[in-house]
């Protein structure tokens, strides 16, 4: 007898891999813009302008910079 | 009929928690540091301390209650994470843009375009869900249950 297999597992797994498809073919070339965002404050002053980060060691040194000065 | 239309409702909800959670999970597990990193600027020191742990246990939490979802025995504990999430997120949420002003989002995929406003109302909305489900499978049986148990005795 074959076993029915539950549709809402299908739809977990889907979910699951649809983020690693978009990873692998939405941005091939794309992977250090990944990284880079803008933080304003609540006064709407940009307070860090990260540039490319690619760890986050590198993002805490980025931040530790900028509470520094 | 009317166990059928409860039955599509909860299937429906399942589902859209189910994706919701792991969709999101799996975006913030592959983008950890990011979304580490987004914590790091919430201004809350319970947060902005605990941002690594908070990174990888949320996801994980999400992930639980997807796999929850799926499986009828288990899915009123999935129900309910999912209810209790939503909420500590909703308030959360609600808290935060009360008291600051351009927060950095930490969502992941396509949540991440929406503005805040609409987090709230989607959030609001899957809260609802829930709630509604868990009251309409789970509550009236509890209620049910405690009636014949007192009629009974």
């Amino acid at each position: 007898m074959r076993r029915k297999i539950n549709p809402l597992i299908i739809a977990m797994i889907i979910a699951n891999l649809s983020p690693l498809a978009f990873k692998i073919f939405d941005s091939p070339n794309k992977t250090t813009d990944q990284y880079i965002w803008v933080h304003y404050d609540r006064n709407g002053v940009k307070v860090l302008n990260a540039g490319m980060i690619n760890s986050l060691a590198k993002v805490k040194k980025d931040v530790f910079c900028i509470e520094k000065e | 009929m009317l166990f059928k239309k409860n039955e599509f409702i909860t299937q429906v909800s399942a589902l859209l928690l189910i994706v919701l959670s792991s969709y999101t999970a799996m975006n913030k597990l592959i983008y950890q540091d990011r979304f580490a990193f987004q914590l790091q600027l919430i201004p809350w020191s319970v947060i902005t301390k605990n941002a690594s742990l908070i990174g990888i246990s949320i996801p994980l939490i999400q992930l639980t209650i997807a796999l929850m979802l799926c499986f009828g025995r288990y899915r009123l504990f999935g129900l309910l994470g999912a209810l209790i999430l939503l909420s500590v997120f909703e308030i959360y949420l609600i808290t935060l843009i009360w008291n600051y002003e351009n927060l950095p989002c930490s969502c992941g995929g396509i949540s991440a375009h929406l503005n805040w406003t609409s987090h709230i109302i989607i959030n609001a909305i899957l809260i609802t869900t829930s709630a509604y489900v868990i009251w309409r499978n789970y509550g009236l049986k509890l209620l049910n249950s405690v009636y014949y148990k007192r009629k009974t005795s």
